[in-house]
């Protein structure tokens, strides 16, 4: 047994290495793959690099306030109104980032990084908010964006099914169309088992061939020394995926049909899992909750915002200091100054607000839309493929509502900073203003998908082996009966 | 004689059970999607209106407010939706659709679609644009793949030429019956998604039409362009499962692997600055002048001198305007011509990289027919660049006339000081969009047009020319 298994394996190496075919589909999937690692990399750095930026443009900042300090100015020479020791200004030159740093797997997984900013100045005064950073297709290439990504979880998603194609789809079918099928049964135990193996090669070349792509895309970018736990679930999900889909077409294969007809098949679920599925979950997704005109937050930004500016601060008043206790209402006797301050500070927190609970509604829509689509997860994936390794990454969806929800923590607590020092009357020294950066950081996101997303994975190889064993009953007792 | 093989080759289609069950589950899938696609422009559509009547009732009921808070408290612009966008919409998920414009500061659209999905956006769109530059082919070619060596195998083509039927008639008598099937495809797809449309309140105009009668000429000329390929690789490759083989990975590469090459090949040759860099070089320019020698101060003060000479007074308080207005019209246009530069060098690299993706096309027509496709459609980033200019224009409008108002309107009291007038804010129209005409569309997307047209010849000629070269034998197996 174990001889005849060595003949086929012999055999099946010998068909993937003679045929130039095959040898160049496997030669262009290598290439592709690092190709595509190299770009993810040249992605990744000019992230980082734009995050030097700000980062400079932040000690700029930063350093030209501090020499105001150290000189005893209290500000710019040709500005005598303004004042880095009173808070509205100090948060006005305090200009911290809250960003969002690239995780060594992002290289490997792009995903919405090219398509959403990944910084927000934090102020409480100058109208800072989730959603201030412009998409980066108006300001750039949209017609590049739309070409799509060319990272390896592309790679692994798309090119991956058509490689284990290429080397799967006359298996069997071949013997068919040359009508020695029969000479198979006769001289092995189980046909079952001979097919088994058959398809075992090729799927284990292919699944060695992306266990060489991560260990690759781990070394280029990183991922392998500084975040080992994650590039192992990324490798791990990535074989599974290859694994998955030579059970899919196993699916096919032991459907008995020749070569051709196998070929049409597999080209079908090929189109239809990674790009038919996708497509029409979102279009369908769309329809029920489609992404409209952002009028919400367009009228608290402008609108509400001017209603509150221009109102009398007494109507908001009440709920400002019932929300700080620790605060107490002030005497009618407050100095005019200290007053108008405080009113300016109570409107800001007022907007900000609104700001919290229109973004909120905002959370709340994108995430009703993405459980729409993850209803659809066992017959699509492609994209749960996909999304597992971005949510790894820090480049999914998710990743950047985090962020959100950062940014508005970030801002509500630069306010609850400058409102405490507008109370005490206290003006901003140089260590105190320093101090105001701690509301920005960089920080990662990538974390680990929720068990849902497997879960549909595992749940989809599950039902496609049992399909397998099903489909070859089927078409044993069908050959049995018609020879 | 070619006729004839037409229909023989087209009976053959019929009577292959596989085929037809793909053709119907893909037209019946295709109508589905139309209906979906229809109706989800409509939802987009009232959308659009409702936003543009709230940011409407809120302009009215401004109150209050000096024309210069007024210019601060600005307006939004949404961006439509052409008449033929549903039949690719191209780029415009990818960018804003909101704009705020006001003074002082010049914004770049947001709010796109993509800004709020998962990475579920990258993985395609369902429209008639994709469907037919990259679905239909492979249907295709998986149809196509066995029409000559199948009858090659089966010694049909040898009795064929030893009959006196020439190979220049049985290669087209294939080719017009798989472009048959391929026009039944696009017949389909746009007379449902017309039919859906007028349906639904949907109208055409005149060069919405023209629009589609070039979307559906570009697309016919491509899907024939694929099916000469593919009948000529099914001719010249010997046996039917190499042919298919080299039509999968040839698909592969025209549709999945170079547009994305290209792509970044294109951003490397003509790279674009960073978005912070951009920000920093407008706001320099903007304060110390496009030169670097001409300060927003210097500037302000010598305006200053100037209107009081022009006045013939010494103090600002003596003017009978307000020199707020006039000041701020200034800084304005000065920031005008920083917003033209900048922005202008940003859309000629843009225009670069396209150029790149333009020069392959001769390389790939399907390169050719996506540019064409959301050309055509009014969705690609020539017709996306309109609406930010046309934007940026009523930004300037908007806040001249309301500079002027704050310039002009009041009069100044016995203490010089200057007291504004009650202004009616809602005389001030909203922003219209004005569609740009199909030789737009030409215009910018001729070597995508030229490049198709040579795709054309080429594969008419190869047909016409080699089929001599063509083996009627098979290689045996």
């Amino acid at each position: 047994m174990i001889r005849a298994m060595n003949h086929l394996l012999h055999f099946e190496w010998l068909r993937i290495t003679r045929s130039p075919m095959r040898a160049y589909a496997i030669i262009v999937f290598v290439l592709c793959g690092v190709y595509a690692i190299a770009s993810g990399v040249e992605h990744v750095k000019d992230w980082e690099q734009t995050l030097e930026e700000l980062q400079t443009r932040e000690s700029e900042r930063r350093d030209q306030a501090l020499t105001w300090f150290d000189a005893g100015l209290t500000g710019p020479e040709d500005r005598t109104y303004i004042d880095v020791s009173e808070p509205r200004w100090a948060d006005s030159y305090a200009a911290a980032y809250w960003t969002m740093k690239p995780e060594p797997l992002s290289a490997l997984a792009i995903g919405l990084s090219d398509i959403r900013g990944s910084w927000v100045s934090i102020s409480a005064t100058t109208g800072s908010q989730p959603f201030e950073t412009s998409d980066p297709g108006t300001l750039g290439n949209a017609e590049k964006l739309l070409a799509g990504n060319f990272d390896l979880v592309f790679v692994l998603a798309y090119l991956t099914p058509l490689l284990l194609l290429i080397l799967l789809f006359d298996v069997g079918g071949l013997e068919r169309d040359l009508g020695m099928m029969r000479l198979v049964r006769t001289q092995v135990a189980s046909s079952g088992v001979w097919m088994i193996r058959r398809v075992a090669l090729p799927v284990l070349v292919v699944t060695g061939l992306v266990a060489l792509l991560c260990v690759i895309g781990g070394v280029w970018s990183g991922a392998l020394g500084s975040s080992s736990s994650s590039w192992l679930i990324f490798a791990g999900t990535a074989l599974g995926y290859t694994v998955l889909w030579g059970v899919l077409f196993s699916v096919v294969l032991a459907g008995g049909a020749g070569t051709s007809t196998a070929a049409l098949w597999m080209v079908g679920l090929w189109l239809g899992i990674c790009v038919l599925v996708p497509a029409a979950v979102r279009q369908v997704v769309s329809q029920n909750h489609p992404v409209l005109f952002a009028t919400e937050l367009t009228t608290t930004l402008r609108s509400e915002r001017y209603e509150i500016l221009l109102s009398d601060v007494a109507e908001y008043e009440q709920g400002f200091y019932q929300r700080r206790p620790e605060l107490a209402r002030p005497s009618a006797a407050s100095s005019s100054d200290w007053t108008s301050g405080m009113s300016q500070f109570i409107k800001q927190a007022e907007f900000l607000k609104l700001v919290d609970e229109v973004t909120d509604s905002l959370i709340r829509d994108e995430t009703a839309r993405e459980a729409a689509v993850a209803r659809f997860g066992m017959i699509n994936p492609a994209y749960v493929f996909q999304r597992s390794l971005c949510v790894l990454a820090g480049t999914e969806s998710d990743s950047y509502r985090a962020h959100r929800n950062d940014v508005l923590s970030a801002v509500a607590a630069r306010l609850e900073t400058l409102i405490e020092a507008q109370w005490n009357e206290r003006s901003f020294d140089r260590a105190a203003f320093e101090n105001l950066f701690v509301n920005g950081a960089s920080k990662h996101y990538g974390s680990i998908e929720k068990r849902g997303g497997y879960l549909n994975l595992l749940g989809l190889l599950g039902g496609a082996v049992l399909m397998v064993f099903l489909v070859a009953s089927i078409q044993r007792k069908r050959e049995r009966k018609f020879g | 004689m070619i006729a004839r093989f037409f229909r023989l080759e087209l009976r053959a289609i019929r009577g292959d059970g596989r085929v037809v069950a793909l053709v119907a589950i893909a037209l019946a899938t295709l109508v589905v999607s139309v209906w979906i696609g229809v109706d989800n422009q409509r939802t987009t559509e009232q959308g659009r209106a409702d936003a543009v009547e709230v940011a409407r009732e809120q302009w009215d009921s401004i109150e209050n407010l000096s024309a210069h808070a007024v210019a601060h408290y600005g307006s939004f612009v949404y961006k439509p939706n052409g008449a033929l966008a549903m039949l690719d919409s191209g780029v415009m998920p990818f960018t804003g659709k909101v704009l705020r414009v006001e003074a002082h500061a010049q914004n770049p659209p947001a709010h796109s679609d993509a800004s709020s999905w998962s990475s579920l956006v990258r993985l395609g769109a369902f429209d008639a644009g994709i469907i037919l530059a990259q679905i239909i082919p492979l249907l295709l070619a998986f149809t196509a793949f066995s029409s000559v060596a199948r009858d090659r195998e089966a010694g049909l083509l040898r009795m064929l030429i030893a009959q006196g039927v020439s190979m220049r008639t049985v290669l087209w008598g294939k080719v017009l019956a798989y472009w048959s099937l391929a026009v039944l495809f696009l017949a389909t797809l746009v007379s449902a998604q017309v039919l859906f449309d007028l349906m639904s309140g949907g109208t055409y105009s005149g060069d919405s039409l023209a629009r589609l009668m070039m979307f559906s000429g570009s697309h016919a000329v491509h899907l024939l362009i694929v099916v000469l390929s593919s009948v000529w690789i099914s001719a010249r490759i010997p046996d039917a499962r190499s042919a298919l083989a080299v039509l999968t990975i040839a698909w592969l590469g025209a549709t999945v692997l170079m547009p994305r090459i290209t792509a970044q090949l294109g951003s490397q040759l003509f790279p674009l600055n960073s978005q912070i860099q951009f920000e920093d070089g407008m706001k320099e320019d903007r304060a110390q002048g496009l030169d670097g020698h001409d300060p927003a101060d210097e500037r302000r003060n010598e305006l200053l001198d100037q209107i009081l000479a022009e006045h013939g007074v010494e103090e600002v308080s003596d003017l009978p305007v307000n020199v707020g207005g006039l000041l701020m019209q200034a800084d304005e246009d000065y920031g005008n011509l920083v917003w033209d530069e900048h922005y202008g060098d940003r859309h000629e690299t843009v225009r670069n990289q396209i150029g790149v993706v333009q020069t392959a096309s001769f390389l790939n027509p399907f390169l050719a027919i996506r540019g064409l496709s959301m050309a055509f459609a009014g969705t690609d980033q020539f017709h996306d660049a309109q609406f930010q200019r046309q934007a940026e224009d009523y930004r300037r409008e908007l806040v001249l006339a309301l500079n002027d108002l704050d310039a002009q309107a009041g009069s100044r009291d016995e203490d010089g000081r200057w007291n504004r007038e009650e202004v009616d804010y809602s005389a001030i129209a909203d922003f219209r969009f004005q569609p740009q005409t199909a030789s737009f569309a030409l215009s910018h997307r001729w070597p995508e047009l030229l490049s198709l047209l040579l795709w054309l010849v080429l594969s008419v000629a190869l047909l016409t020319f080699g089929a001599n070269r063509i083996p009627i034998v098979g290689t045996g197996r």
